[in-house]
């Protein structure tokens, strides 16, 4: 995404666990206890989120999944509809550690950032 | 004149006949809880190895087997609109077919407002509580709270501490029960 020419403002996966840590972002493995009603279940599950869009004037975002690791897939229809609800769109991307698949991850990021500029 | 000898009581007798039992008592696990569901009583989705087993019973909470109803949707061939329903809702080919199938099952359900038609055994019973563990894999901790999707009841996963594989059992027995029930 840098370089084509975008700012990433935040990352959460494990190989940036220091960032994770230092950051206040839950694991997705961490538990959350059930709060009386579904919005404020998301809020304390991704509000974190809602702060950085706030913070970084965030314009689109991008759901990075490492595959296998079942408890980010699991969260990932809820991230994305809690993302969208406050207007910011989200691509959800799910990959392997191998470069073979560079080619398709760098099309679909693209035609998302155009996306992106067509809608601001 | 021939004696007729009963066949000795191998591993692979009992095995067979222990398969024989199977199919009428899965299918009147699903009955059952939707005849308790019917009268009233409790129904809890719950997980085996969970731990609240017993607990539940003695309380007269009806478990229903989350994970074994993907089994049998899948042994009768009919867990597939399942497993699509929940990639189209978001979840991912590669997770857990359990957990895909019972996602998908209560995402159908919530959509039509009623049992998906033709479920294999009646379908799962709507339940009134979620009771998910973490003993055994990570799927299983986080199904239930995607569930939330669907259905608004409460819900608590307990989170399973396994002692290590050269623990001796008999020594740690007292500290991991204490620890289990105070966490």
């Amino acid at each position: 995404m840098e370089a084509k020419g975008e700012k990433v403002v935040s990352y959460t996966q494990p190989k940036s666990a220091i960032r994770l840590g230092t950051r206040g972002i839950p694991c997705p493995r961490t538990y959350i206890p059930q709060a009386e009603t579904r919005q404020e279940d998301l809020e304390n599950c991704f509000g974190y989120l809602r702060s950085f869009i706030t913070e970084f004037k965030v314009n689109g975002a991008i759901f990075y999944i490492i595959r296998y690791c079942d408890t980010y897939e699991l969260d990932a229809p809820d991230v994305r509809d809690y993302l969208k609800e406050q207007g910011i769109p989200v691509l959800v991307l799910e990959d392997e550690y191998n470069l073979a698949t560079i080619g398709q991850l760098r099309t679909r990021i693209q035609a998302f950032l155009e996306m992106i500029r067509g809608i601001g | 004149m021939f004696e007729t000898k009963a066949p000795a009581k191998t591993t692979a007798v009992k095995a067979t006949r222990m398969a024989m039992k199977v199919r009428s008592t899965v299918k009147s696990t699903y009955t059952w809880a939707a005849q308790a569901k019917a009268e009233g009583q409790p129904i809890a989705y719950t997980m085996i190895d969970s731990q609240y087993d017993e607990i539940i019973r003695a309380m007269g909470i009806v478990p229903i087997w989350t994970e074994n109803y993907a089994g049998l949707c899948a042994a009768k061939r009919d867990a597939e609109r399942f497993l699509v329903r929940s990639e189209a809702e978001g979840y991912s080919n590669v997770l857990c077919s359990y957990a895909r199938t019972g996602i998908g099952f209560d995402s159908l359900r919530r959509e039509i407002g009623e049992i998906p038609p033709n479920s294999p055994d009646g379908g799962m019973a709507m339940p009134d509580m979620l009771l998910g563990s973490s003993a055994i894999c990570d799927s299983r901790y986080k199904w239930y709270q995607a569930l939330g999707r669907y259905m608004n009841i409460p819900t608590y996963n307990i989170d399973v501490v396994t002692p290590p594989v050269d623990a001796d059992l008999t020594e740690v027995a007292d500290y991991y029960i204490n620890y289990q029930l105070s966490s």
